[in-house]
């Protein structure tokens, strides 16, 4: 009895043992996809048969000459930011009613950078996504994938027919400037677009017109004049979170840098030197004049005691409140607080004017998040309908979702060109069109080519982005800041020789 | 019935066996038998969590050795640096502001958790309140949250524009307008209170528990012998604990050492690097916005490893290790 007893005590354990451990391996990628038992990706579960082949022609897509017969499934890794799911839900939604043998198996995460991040480390091709956000973890990681051949080229999908453009391709139906704006390394496209970005200076119309402030200023002084106006009438000028001191970059950063330089007429250099990180940089005077700029500003009191203090909801909600005028950020914005916007708020965009010639053009960044890689280590198959599902992406309808749903700003110039369609654009992405038809603008995300691996560069932008606060703030000056990093920037350029 | 245990099989003509025929060979038999079931079973009761152990601590802290004498951004090959990680990290001016930053923390936090925990263990234990259970709860409620959500509670209480810190001191004729605590003078400062608040909770629990185990026959003789409430405390309650008292401290340090989501979560590090610590930068360094550096990532871990290392030495050598018997 007892020896019996002692039996099932040994199996019971046995037992759970084997259940944890097959709960452990039980495959949990967070996805809203098919599971781990799903159809193998495309080395053909399904080979056409020698009957059939006498009847190929018709197996295969008239619009993209891809098979039917072969299931695909596309793994996807979304970034889930203030857009939003519900229009990409809505474009692989489509995707798969018109191609029934494709799906995906989808992975949401407003931390998809950390995901990427951890399969790219991981290094194998299988796990790894098909189709990704480039809001991917590091700076110039891009570079380092392209070089390590890991990143599928993009730029032959410019040429591509869009399914809904009656014939013309997607350069040909890119809003002006989105091509020229799309980041390429070595000359090539790899993270490809599907909506336009823009980062500025977002303000209430409502309150602008109440103190008449001006809502356009042209020149640099124009906008200094209309920050002692702004502080005048006891409202804080400018305000951004200062956690993350990128969010000022979006205004007063990387994109201002080339329009110092096309002021100076210096662009033609500087934009290369930049492109291959050399030194120096940050003491240029291109870079340290936009600083300067800043510094002016912080000594005017421009931006909020405590700056540093805000986060991302801090600082919007002071511009929604009234508490401040301007906000620096993307026209993500609204989406973003869509709970939060006060009824009488109305929606209104300018990039600050950094040079005193109000004909120059404004630089502006274009924020990253909103294109998509491919990766290049896939069956030939599956990098073949990830292409197609990303032209899928500028399907009209698509486009309108991304307008309506998620406050984006199409890339199709035939959607913005469409009175009925640009009324579908939310109230900020439409204040942005508004002012890009007003003033002469560039978009530039800032990409450089070239990865200084030493860890002093790494060191010469943290010293920067510290140094962006006590800049705004007035109480540094940025000079000897500036001249410190580019020292640190010189020996990481020196270490890569 | 036999009283052995039918070790003999199942022939029903054969003699069963008894212990008369061979006793210590049969006793040797069961015995290495019942070892073997013994063993098989703690193997398997351990197993699950020993393999985790291994698999989940032990084999990626033994990786970090080796990432620590390499330079990776975690996509290229790594390439072997030898001590370059370490030479660099002692010239880092950043790891030593973070480091300051930690030894701030670790001079305020425990200390303060300690005392104020045993305050209101002690007074939980040995005074009667109406609702004293209530307030036991409440206590401990802090525990009950993540160091996120702790984190983010604070976040708003400094807030300047609706904080409740600002809304508290207008009312007792202090006013801040819109003053934000995590900005550039205060924030370091006001990293220290969320963190007492949220540790207290668990070390009332310990100490209460540690209290309600002296025996009530020491205070009772201490009374009868005329003496008062600090002399009890002095000299039978807190000699008593200290051995808890000990640990705490111990795990408490430790913690503030190498802790860092509530940072991440109030300040992110900032303003300007301000309230930076040893763990946020190196969780930066590896996983930041940044260019990733494994290698100079796992050097810092190494630090921080001696570091902890010391500490447990330090508080070996410096507190009392002796318990005490009455």
């Amino acid at each position: 009895m007892r020896k019996t007893m002692k039996i099932k005590a040994s199996l019971m354990v046995l037992a759970a043992a084997s259940l944890a451990l097959a709960a452990c391996n039980n495959g949990n990628n967070g996805n809203s996809g098919s599971n781990a038992s799903a159809e193998p990706s495309a080395t053909a579960s399904t080979a056409v048969s020698p009957a059939a082949s006498s009847s190929a022609e018709s197996n295969t897509y008239a619009e993209n000459g891809l098979p039917k017969d072969e299931k695909v499934t596309l793994k996807f890794a979304y970034w889930e930011n203030a857009f939003g799911r519900e229009w990409i839900d809505y474009a692989m939604q489509t995707f798969k009613e018109k191609f029934p043998n494709v799906t995906f198996e989808t992975t949401y995460s407003p931390k998809i950078d950390t995901i990427i991040g951890t399969k790219i480390a991981a290094n194998d091709d299988e796990d790894m996504f098909d189709i990704f956000s480039n809001n991917i973890p590091g700076a110039n990681v891009a570079a380092s994938l392209v070089e390590a051949g890991k990143l599928e080229p993009l730029e032959e999908l410019w040429g591509r027919i869009a399914y809904d453009g009656d014939g013309k391709t997607l350069k040909d139906l890119a809003q002006p400037g989105s091509y020229e704006a799309t980041s390429k390394i070595n000359g090539n496209t790899y993270a490809f677009p599907n909506v336009q970005s823009a980062t500025g200076l977002f303000y209430n119309k409502s309150l602008f017109e109440k103190n008449g402030w001006n809502q356009n200023p042209q020149t640099w002084s124009e906008f200094v004049q209309l920050t002692k106006e702004i502080k005048e009438d006891g409202i804080i000028p400018i305000t951004f979170p200062g956690m993350y001191p990128i969010y000022l970059n979006f205004s007063f950063g990387i994109a201002k840098y080339f329009e110092m330089a096309e002021s100076k007429g210096t662009l033609a250099t500087f934009e290369p030197d930049f492109r291959a990180y050399k030194a120096p940089f940050y003491s240029t005077p291109e870079v340290s004049e936009a600083y300067q700029r800043i510094y002016e500003l912080g000594k005017l009191n421009a931006f909020p005691k405590g700056v540093g203090a805000l986060s991302h909801t801090q600082s919007q909600m002071q511009l929604l409140q009234g508490q401040a005028a301007l906000a620096s950020t993307g026209d993500w914005v609204q989406n973003e607080m869509a709970d939060a916007v006060p009824e009488d708020f109305r929606w209104g965009f300018m990039i600050p004017p950094l040079t005193e010639n109000p004909d120059a053009t404004k630089w502006y960044y274009v924020s990253n998040g909103a294109e998509n890689f491919v990766w290049a280590n896939k069956p030939e198959l599956n990098k073949k309908w990830a292409k197609e599902f990303l032209v899928w992406l500028w399907n009209l309808d698509i486009q309108q979702r991304l307008a309506e749903k998620a406050g984006g700003l199409p890339i199709r110039a035939d959607f913005m060109n469409d009175s009925g369609l640009v009324d579908k654009l939310q109230e900020a992405p439409k204040a942005v069109l508004e002012y890009m038809k007003k003033n002469k603008v560039k978009g530039d995300k800032g990409l450089r080519y070239v990865t200084l691996s030493d860890p002093n560069a790494e060191q010469a932008a943290k010293l920067i982005d510290e140094a962006t606060i006590g800049i705004a703030l007035g109480t540094q000056d940025p000079l000897p800041k500036l001249q410190e990093a580019d020292a640190l920037l010189q020996k990481a350029v020196d270490a890569s020789k | 019935m036999s009283p052995g245990f039918g070790l003999k099989g199942s022939g029903s003509m054969s003699k069963p066996a008894t212990v008369g025929d061979n006793p210590s060979a049969h006793r040797h038999g069961w015995l290495k038998k019942t070892n073997v079931q013994k063993w098989i079973f703690v193997l398997l009761s351990i197993t699950p969590a020993f393999g985790g152990y291994l698999v989940f601590t032990l084999y990626p802290n033994l990786l970090s050795v080796y990432y620590s004498f390499l330079h990776w951004d975690g996509i290229g090959e790594p390439t072997y640096v030898g001590f370059k990680n370490f030479v660099y990290m002692f010239k880092d001016p950043y790891v030593w502001r973070a480091l300051r930053h930690n030894l701030l923390f670790m001079v305020t936090i425990p200390p303060a958790v300690i005392l104020i925990s045993l305050v209101l263990a002690y007074v939980l234990t040995n005074r009667k309140y109406w609702g004293s259970s209530v307030f036991k709860v409440l206590f401990f409620f802090p525990n009950v949250l993540s160091t996120v959500v702790i984190a983010l509670l604070w976040s708003f209480i400094y807030d300047g524009s609706f904080g409740l810190l600002n809304a508290f001191l207008g009312l007792i004729g202090i006013e801040m307008g819109n003053f934000y605590w995590l900005g550039e003078k205060t924030a370091l400062w006001a990293i220290i209170p969320p963190a007492i608040w949220g540790g207290v909770g668990f070390y009332i629990v310990i100490f209460v528990n540690a209290m309600v185990t002296i025996p009530k026959s020491l205070y009772e003789s201490a009374l009868l012998e005329g003496a008062g409430h600090r002399t009890r405390l002095f000299t039978i309650t807190l000699p008593l604990i200290s051995p808890i008292i000990r640990v705490a401290t111990l795990f408490l340090a430790l913690g503030v050492i190498k802790g860092f989501e509530n940072v991440l979560t109030l300040t992110n590090g900032g303003p300007a690097g301000g309230t930076d610590v040893i763990g946020l930068y190196m969780f930066n360094i590896a996983f930041g916005t940044g260019s990733h550096d494994y290698g100079y990532a796992s050097a810092i871990g190494m630090l921080l490893f001696v570091i902890l290392i010391t500490s447990k030495w330090l508080s070996d050598k410096w507190l009392p290790n002796q318990s005490i018997e009455y």
